[in-house]
């Protein structure tokens, strides 16, 4: 292994590694406790960040590309109550109810997506006309009792084996896709130009719905180990379910930054540990929830101006350096005249 | 293959459509009770007279939220009582603030309605103040009478549980627990006692003031700051005994880590939930019983719905259901009695049903309380089966005016507030 | 075969030609809002139609067309801006505490004011001194601006005296406020330089910096004159419910940018931007909510029914662009 690569991955490592040391020591000190003490924190503190990655993952797709889909919180919803209810009466356990959640996830994330790519409609406004179609679609398909996973003999589903298994399963799918498929290169060439991507022969429409199509299945996973972990998911209206979605957008910003040492999948599980390391600090310090995501989303506001101006620096020496070089022309083409 | 995917498209937005129809149409139940006499009906007390001629009459109902215990009690109104006594009903949606109230009352009164009930209890004053401008009789859940607007002709009251009687029945069931002779840790899920919630705040006191009495607690500080707490917080009892006060509602992730995270020091063994959030602890409650072999006892105020049954009838690792006792909010019951007093003011009584004529008037529904699955199976066959409703038709009709002219405030009051699931079972 | 096809494609271009042409493009949201009335007015045996349900649509209307009519001038500049609920509920929680500290209502107004502006500049000084997009400065303050309010709060609500919102009401001054913020922007936004200038900005921005139309001082003044629309809407959400809680104008974010699209206005700004889209969109909204209800569409299908309708509506009134939408 050379040297750039073992640095990268040590740089890697390190971001939730401070994070857990900086939280550690004020834990210590402000409360005479640590941040992870049993293994039941230690349990929750995993369910949590896979349950995070998976959601940061999702958005990664659609918004990498400036589209920010509205309705993954109602996919969420609906794909987790409806293929979990199917599948549990048709009696599948939890390999069945995360099977089906996944399946609906992939279906309904297909079907925004193609809506999308079939009528142009701005992404904005499509997440939110989506958003009231699914939630209205999970409650109605549950009777508004949503999905209940405690007492069905789905215990498996809020092990911490079976969270890091379908999490690192998930990252690594994300990873090969993003770094081993045309399907990743064709979405750093859109990235940079819609127009000429598509004028160099990428279909942009099928790239599309496959973005739609795999976020979808991805919130779904994340749905089924949040519910899970809290034995049930209400259905529930009001456009009130994009929160855990907006939630993990600073996950995905952070980890599409920390991607530059590794790579994008990585660099967001990293991103996810280091916040869930954050908000689970915050937790034993007994800050408010309101307090909780307030500091979230300062922090988030800090990086988003850090991530805007890094080269502030660098491209006002480059200025410099143009209009220096510049006022030596002229000066030169002036002495020559 | 553009063409393709444009139909394609279309065929899905087709399907979605026609699901969502017959969604809506799934909810719809036509049991008629009506004309079934219930077994266990009260005898009339006063003379009821021959049918009368009904009169076609619309009340809307806003919901504050759209769970399924509200769909079953928009069934009830819907399906059993509606037809029973010719009136409409046209229901909100999830209206989670007073400004979406009004536009809904607005819009019911366009719609024809003549009464409205009001379960979100945002800015009551104002929303009482356009059901008033608008001619819209109004009852509300309110633990209180808003005194603003107290006088006002259409506004004829509240239908609520009660904060200090739902408070004295948690103190009931909590005493019960706690008086084995053996010491509890207790987790106080507060809700929003210390956020303007009165029936939180009241029930956390009762509940403190009981541990305090049956263990002779020392709080350091005064019981109504202690509940008022916006954040967690161990409470000094001056014993050994623990208390802890665990603030909020869950609408972010951290809640439930949060809980989790102080179940796990294995030092609590009750968690009491002054609002209905224990679906959301059952899986963290139940690691934490397995990983230090101790039973964890619970109690939350509920609802009459699947998550409730589920969870007396799924049982711990020690055979113990998930849950010991429910405080739950009878919403047909209550629902029953706010369409009386709406339907006896649309038809013109609405002073003979007040307790002083002009102003509005407290009518109080306690809640229920169940201890264990039989308990609760029975107690909720009351506000959920159309043969066994606490309320049936046949029941309402000596409470309306057009079959009893001398139906007054005290009829009305003291058969709802006398009504308990024991006294409906025992019937 | 061929010749069918090629009538049919000759047929939808005519279609298309004729749904672009710049008449039919302003008007065709006021003929789908007048459509929908109809539709509505039969359906409910002419209920929908009566001088008093309209008042009432008109009243539901106020609040969204006034901060959507703010919003408009961010969405001409080619940004997008999810917020605008959060500011208005935050600038009326803010006004409330300094009604609560004064009594006085002209200082109550005045703070909102103030506070909307506030707001909004720093939205603002963010896009522009800091770089940082629009589109993700409004995604972080849809949900600080959120919690700040909870933190504010505390989870209690303030309640103004009943007396008093109720003589704000019967005198109307939400229609004054309404018509006076109305015809300020549609002078502002089509007859002066400033229009000129933020919609050229949305058309096209590389071209209008090297015009000499700065692009971050122009959505500066965007900013800042939807700031007055926050301030306003403010007002008008205390007049309208009297009363100041956690979830206080929870739909607005959403709402705002409905009215805007229903309205016609183009997503990504430009020269066919217009102010009075966001009148036309917000009172399709609630022409929409009132008339599903008045319907009697199920409640627990209500919305996934007003979500398809919206999608419905937006493709119709949509143009379809040969990529995918995006800010290029």
């Amino acid at each position: 292994m050379n040297k750039t690569k073992l640095k990268n991955i040590l740089i890697t490592i390190a971001i939730p590694l401070c994070m857990w040391l900086l939280l550690e020591t004020l834990c210590r000190i402000i409360m005479g406790r640590g941040v992870i003490v049993t293994s039941l924190d230690f349990n929750n503190f995993v369910r949590g960040a896979g349950i995070s990655t998976c959601v940061a993952l999702a958005l990664s797709f659609n918004l990498g590309s400036g589209r920010f889909d509205l309705s993954l919180g109602a996919q969420r919803m609906a794909a987790t109550i409806v293929g979990g209810n199917i599948a549990l009466k048709l009696g599948l356990g939890s390999v069945g109810v995360m099977v089906f959640a996944l399946a609906f996830g992939l279906i309904f994330g297909a079907l925004v997506g193609l809506i999308f790519v079939t009528f142009r409609v701005p992404p904005m406004v499509l997440g939110v006309g989506m958003a009231l179609i699914y939630e209205c679609v999970a409650f109605a398909s549950s009777n508004g009792n949503g999905l209940q996973l405690f007492g069905k003999g789905v215990e498996r589903l809020s092990d911490m084996t079976v969270t890091i298994v379908v999490v690192a399963i998930a990252t690594l799918v994300v990873a090969i896709i993003y770094q081993y498929t045309t399907f990743g290169f064709h979405m750093r060439a859109i990235q940079g130009s819609q127009r000429i991507a598509s004028n160099s022969g990428i279909n942009i429409f099928l790239h599309a719905f496959l973005c739609y199509s795999f976020a979808g299945g991805l919130v779904a996973v994340s749905g089924v180990f949040d519910t899970a972990f809290k034995g049930a998911m209400k259905a529930e209206l009001g456009f009130s379910s994009n929160t855990t979605v907006v939630a993990s957008c600073f996950a995905m910003f952070l980890g599409k930054y920390i991607a530059r040492w590794s790579n994008d999948s990585i660099g967001i599980l990293s991103a996810t540990v280091t916040l869930k390391m954050l908000d689970t600090g915050m937790m034993v310090m007994k800050l408010g929830t309101n307090t909780v995501q307030l500091i979230n989303m300062l922090l988030f506001l800090i990086f988003l101006i850090f991530r805007a101006n890094e080269n502030f620096a660098r491209k006002r020496q480059l200025k410099a350096e143009r209009i220096k070089e510049a006022q030596e022309k002229r000066k030169r083409l002036a002495t020559a005249i | 293959m553009k063409k393709f995917s444009k139909i394609l498209a279309i065929l899905l937005i087709a399907v979605l459509m026609l699901n969502l129809a017959a969604c809506g149409k799934k909810n719809e139940k036509t049991p008629d009770a009506s004309n079934t006499a219930s077994p266990s009906s009260t005898p009339v007390q006063n003379e009821v007279e021959q049918e009368p001629t009904l009169k076609p009459h619309k009340i809307a109902v806003a919901f504050a939220s759209l769970s399924s215990a509200d769909i079953m009690q928009k069934n009830y109104l819907e399906n059993v009582v509606g037809p029973a006594f010719n009136t409409e009903f046209v229901f909100s949606e999830e209206l989670s603030n007073a400004e979406e109230v009004i536009s809904f009352l607005e819009t019911a009164y366009a719609s024809g309605c003549e009464g409205v009930m009001v379960f979100p209890t945002d800015g009551l004053d104002q929303v009482i103040a356009k059901a008033d401008e608008l001619g819209l009789y109004v009852v509300t859940n309110s633990a209180d009478i808003v005194q603003s607007v107290k006088n006002l002709p259409h506004y004829v009251g509240n239908v609520s549980s009660g904060a200090k009687i739902t408070a004295g029945i948690f103190s009931e069931v909590v005493m019960k627990l706690v008086s084995d002779g053996e010491k509890h840790n207790v987790i106080i899920v507060s809700g929003g006692a210390g956020m303007g919630s009165s029936q939180h705040y009241e029930t956390t006191v009762s509940i403190l003031q009981v541990l305090q009495s049956t263990y002779n607690l020392n709080y350091s500080s005064p019981i109504e700051e202690i509940a008022r707490s916006t954040s967690p917080l161990e409470v000094d009892t001056g014993s050994d005994v623990k208390v802890y006060i665990y603030p909020g509602f869950p609408y972010g992730d951290s809640y439930v880590s949060g809980l989790s995270s102080v179940l796990q020091t294995g030092e609590y063994d009750t968690v009491i939930c002054c609002f209905n959030a224990f679906s959301q602890f059952s899986v963290a409650i139940d690691e934490v019983e397995k990983a230090f072999g101790k039973n964890i006892r619970v109690v939350s105020l509920s609802s009459v719905d699947d998550t409730t049954a589920s969870a007396f009838n799924t049982l711990d690792a020690f055979g113990n259901p998930s849950i010991d006792a429910v405080i739950v909010k009878p919403l047909c019951a209550m629902s029953a009695e706010m369409f009386v007093l709406l339907y006896n003011a649309i038809e013109g009584g609405v002073d003979q049903i007040r307790q002083t004529p002009g102003e509005a008037t407290m009518f109080i529904m306690p809640m229920w309380y169940a201890y264990g699955a039989d308990e609760y199976n029975a107690l909720s066959n009351l506000d959920n089966s159309p043969e066994t409703y606490a309320f049936k038709p046949e029941e309402l009709k000596q409470f309306l005016i057009v079959y009893n002219p001398s139906v007054n405030y005290e009829t009305i009051y003291t058969a709802w507030y006398t009504c308990t699931a024991q006294s409906l079972m025992n019937r | 075969m061929e010749k069918a096809i090629s009538a049919r494609s000759g047929l939808f271009t005519k279609l298309m030609s004729i749904k672009e042409n710049r008449w039919i493009e302003r008007l065709l949201p006021v003929a789908i809002l007048a459509v929908l009335a109809v539709i509505f007015t039969v359906a409910t045996n002419g209920r929908f139609a009566t001088q008093k349900n309209i008042k009432i649509i008109m009243d539901q209307t106020l609040i969204v067309a006034t901060v959507a009519t703010g919003a408009s001038f961010i969405y001409a500049s080619g940004n997008v801006n999810i917020a605008m609920g959060a500011c208005t509920a935050l600038t009326a929680t803010v006004a409330a505490k300094v009604y609560l500290a004064t009594e006085s209502v002209i200082t109550m107004v005045a703070s909102a004011l103030f506070f909307g502006v506030f707001l909004m500049t720093v939205c603002a000084l963010l896009s522009t001194i800091f770089n940082v997009r629009v589109m993700f400065v409004t995604i972080v303050m849809m949900v600080l601006l959120a919690n700040i309010k909870a933190v504010i709060l505390k989870g209690e609500s303030i309640a103004f005296p009943y007396e008093l919102i109720s003589a704000l009401q019967r005198s109307n001054i939400s229609y004054i406020i309404f018509g006076a913020y109305f015809v300020f922007c549609y002078i502002i936004f089509h007859h002066t330089k400033v229009g000129r200038a933020i919609r050229f900005v949305g058309s096209n921005e590389v071209c209008s910096e090297q015009t000499g139309i700065s692009p971050k001082k122009w959505l500066m003044v965007a900013f800042l004159i939807s700031g007055i629309g926050v301030g306003l809407g403010a007002f008008l959400v205390i007049i309208r419910s009297g009363t100041i809680t956690s979830s206080t104008v929870g739909s607005l974010n959403m709402d705002c940018m409905l009215a805007i699209v229903l309205g016609g206005m183009p997503i990504y700004g430009g020269s066919r931007s217009r102010s009075y889209a966001a009148l036309i969109g917000a009172m399709t909204v609630s022409v929409l909510n009132n008339g599903l209800l008045m319907m009697g569409v199920d409640a627990t299908v209500l919305q996934g029914v007003r979500g398809l309708l919206f999608l419905i509506l937006v493709l119709a009134g949509s143009e379809r662009p040969e990529l995918l939408p995006s800010r290029e």
